[in-house]
């Protein structure tokens, strides 16, 4: 479990997250990445892991009902369903734009969108212990690679272009903090799979586990980046992690890696986008009263396909979307609704407790 | 059966999956014209207009190796005949763009073009004093580029550097790639910058970049060898902003090395002392940059620390008393060098050693009060100098060659 939300957010995140860090944040990037985010990402662990052990046997579409009552459960629930259709649909853009930006400009958009739902939605429909098994076959090779890029770019690094520390305050750095957290705050899809995992004691510290080692990876890519490139270039580049992939260059001779490591992130958005697309097929068919939520795999496939390939007309479009919009909208999602269905469900558990 | 029927499943999708890299973006490597070296100039247009039009300019490598060498199938052997004459194509072209340029350098071409092995950019000096961003944000842009390349410029037209022919290496673009990778800056005569660095101090707002010299010699020593034309990397070029404004001679641009630092180097300092001569033998530099502020005053403090061997004397019995004189006197040659570099930077009016780089990273709040004029309180601030050159070795012998008169 703890890989599987390990490869799930990292796959996109060190793909994106570093360069619009950097934007903000500047040479104090990597301080983004490191403190707020993780402590906002423990308060969503912690929320939802509370709001599991209340109902161990039930997703979060099932149990926000009997905390909110049925209308409003289901509302709630439903937008869920909704919010990780949009996580996903980004997955999908994201996969797709990294690959026709960098690699293949001349290969249409919805080809690539097209495969990756194929692939994503029949893994789905193997279910949750695939996709985890999956995680775990994919998680020491994308570590790898992550590993040789830092390594590698060691003799580029100069540290004072991490300098000066804090430039402008705390400010950018906070401002700089909230798209990281809306990453790691993926891990939000907990609330769906919470049921399906054999020791559900266990998860919050296997989960806190991960959500550490997935904050010092991507710290010390992020800080990679920044001691290569220094602020300014990174914050200009698409793909800061990737042209870092591209610039290693040991005696001449191990060079132009970019093939090698896209291979294992392509892997892994793969893994994070089934995940999502399992999680998007569950939580719908349990809002909606289908019992197997196989049936929904067909409609919600082509939701992705048509939402990917045509909702954003290029890159920046993108960007700025995951910039302005989708960073606000996750932390509300995240954040905001785990934090207000806890002490709802808590109150609401100790009356029915006392009326008994 | 359904172990057979998986089976068959299998090698049918790995059959299938034969097929998949080859729907839009198939490039096979015969449709490939690979560009090695990439010059960018401005010229007089030709039409009427007296508009000056980009002209780029292409290395590009041969697909097979000339077979008139007789080296067989071997492709590094062929560099018999004209040492390595044929090796590579070059084109040229001319445009109001620089995409506009490229596409029309290989108009005859039946290959498309592709920038991925680009190992070197050259720049003309008439399109570098009017401006790179144009270029560099190109280069940072098109997806084929990679921020390995390096940047170089030459006094005339970069055209001129790509008809040069290689001496050493059997292209042109590796035996630059040599130079620029581990020899320039080893030796004291220049300083491989590659577009990452260039780019950064670019985006930067505290530093001026700088970038190689490159220009054609004709090599004279062998008249049998049929290389009319080589290239020398030596000096380097100073940008204010992204125009270029100046060179650095030789002198300047070791004082801009020993600035940098420079590990495994073999730099000869001459020390002369009437009669008495004697070779201080450069190993590494290291050097820092302080910045102080005392009162609203920006003082700036270089240390440069080198170590080295004396193993070429004239006149002089090799002991540590003279060991140390040598040292004294190559501290002040080594501190000449920075002052000169210094003076020159400051003429120039462009910031290319870093001080307000470091006043940024270290004194924050004088930094925030500079604004855009920062290269004014840059150019009146007190720097000051220190060298502290030591000899670590004085080679295999003693004191001296006890040799008669």
């Amino acid at each position: 479990m703890a890989a599987l939300l390990y490869v799930v957010v990292l796959a996109t995140a060190v793909l994106f997250v570093p360069a619009i860090t950097a934007q903000k944040a500047y040479q104090s990037a990597w301080l983004a990445t490191l403190v707020l985010p993780t402590i906002i990402a423990s308060v969503v662990l912690l929320a939802v892991w509370k709001l599991g052990m209340y109902f161990p046997d039930k997703t979060l579409a099932e149990y926000s009902e009997v905390i909110l009552g049925k209308l409003l459960g289901k509302a709630v629930a439903g937008s869920y369903a909704l919010f990780f259709l949009v996580m996903n649909i980004l997955v999908v853009r994201e996969f797709a734009e990294f690959l026709t930006v960098n690699f293949m400009p001349e290969t249409p958009i919805w080809a690539f969108c097209s495969l990756l739902v194929l692939v994503a939605g029949y893994a789905a429909y193997k279910g949750v212990e695939v996709i985890a098994r999956m995680a775990q076959f994919i998680l020491p090779l994308f570590l790898l690679t992550l590993l040789i890029v830092v390594l590698f770019t060691i003799p580029d690094m100069q540290l004072g272009r991490l300098q000066p520390l804090l430039e402008g305050g705390v400010l950018p750095i906070i401002q700089g903090s909230f798209v990281p957290a809306s990453w790691y705050g993926e891990i939000v899809v907990l609330v769906m799979l919470l049921p399906s995992i054999n020791k559900p004691q266990e998860v919050g510290k296997k989960v806190l586990i991960a959500l550490l080692a997935m904050t010092i990876t991507f710290t010390a890519v992020t800080f990679t980046a920044l001691a290569v490139f220094g602020p300014y270039l990174t914050g200009d580049l698409l793909f800061p992690v990737l042209e870092l992939a591209s610039y290693v260059n040991i005696a001449r001779f191990i060079q132009r890696l970019t093939i090698l490591i896209m291979t294992f992130w392509v892997s892994g958005i793969v893994v994070k986008s089934s995940l999502t697309f399992y999680v998007i097929c569950l939580t719908s068919a349990q809002v909606s009263g289908i019992k197997n939520y196989k049936y929904v795999l067909v409609p919600s496939a082509l939701c992705h396909i048509l939402g990917s390939a045509f909702l954003f007309a290029n890159t920046l479009q993108l960007m700025e979307f995951l910039d302005k919009y989708w960073t606000p909208m996750a932390l509300v999602f995240e954040l905001v609704l785990p934090l207000l269905l806890w002490p709802v469900a808590a109150i609401r558990l100790r009356k029915r407790r006392t009326s008994k | 059966m359904n172990q057979r029927l998986r089976a068959l499943a299998l090698l049918l999708l790995i059959i299938c999956s034969s097929f998949i890299p080859g729907c839009w973006s198939r490039k096979e490597i015969e449709d490939l014209a690979i560009v090695t070296l990439l010059g960018v100039d401005k010229v007089a247009g030709q039409n009427n207009q007296g508009q000056d039009v980009w002209q780029v300019s292409a290395k590009v490598l041969q697909p097979q190796p000339a077979t008139q060498s007789g080296g067989g199938n071997n492709g590094a052997t062929s560099t018999g005949g004209g040492a390595g004459v044929g090796q590579a194509l070059l084109f040229k072209g001319t445009g109001a763009t620089l995409q506009e340029a490229t596409r029309d350098l290989m108009i005859r071409s039946p290959r498309f073009i592709f920038l991925g092995y680009v190992s070197g950019l050259i720049v003309g000096e008439k399109a570098a004093r009017e401006g790179v961003a144009q270029i560099v944000d190109l280069q940072a842009r098109f997806r084929q580029f990679r921020l390995r390349t390096y940047i170089l410029v030459t006094p005339g037209e970069a055209f001129d550097v790509l008809q040069a022919h290689p001496e050493v290496d059997d292209t042109l673009a590796k035996e630059i790639q040599g130079l620029e990778e581990n020899k320039v800056d080893r030796i004291g005569i220049s300083c491989g910058i590659d577009s990452n660095q260039f780019i950064q101090t670019l985006l930067s707002p505290d530093r001026d970049p700088v970038a190689g010299e490159i220009y054609v010699v004709k090599p004279q020593e062998d008249p049998t060898v049929a290389v009319d034309k080589a290239v020398v990397i030596k000096g380097l070029a100073v940008f204010h902003g992204d125009k270029l404004v100046g060179w650095l001679n030789k002198k300047e641009t070791f004082g801009y090395i020993v600035n940098c630092g420079v590990n495994s180097a073999m730099i000869p300092i001459t020390v002369i002392d009437g009669d008495k001569v004697a070779t201080y033998l450069i190993g590494k530099v290291e050097s820092k940059i302080e910045a102080k502020v005392t009162g609203g005053e920006i003082n700036y403090r270089v240390k440069v620390k080198t170590w080295g061997e004396v193993d070429e004397v004239k006149d002089i019995q090799v002991t540590p008393e003279a060991l140390a004189k040598i040292e004294q006197m190559a501290s002040a040659t080594v501190r000449s060098c920075v002052l000169a570099t210094i003076d020159k930077s400051r003429q120039l009016n462009a910031d290319i050693l870093g001080f307000t780089q470091q006043l940024h990273r270290t004194e924050l709040t004088t930094w925030q009060t500079l604004g855009p004029t920062w290269r004014d309180s840059w150019r009146e601030a007190d720097i000051e100098v220190e060298v502290d050159a030591r000899v670590i070795q004085s080679g295999k012998t003693g004191r001296e060659l006890m040799i008669k008169k």
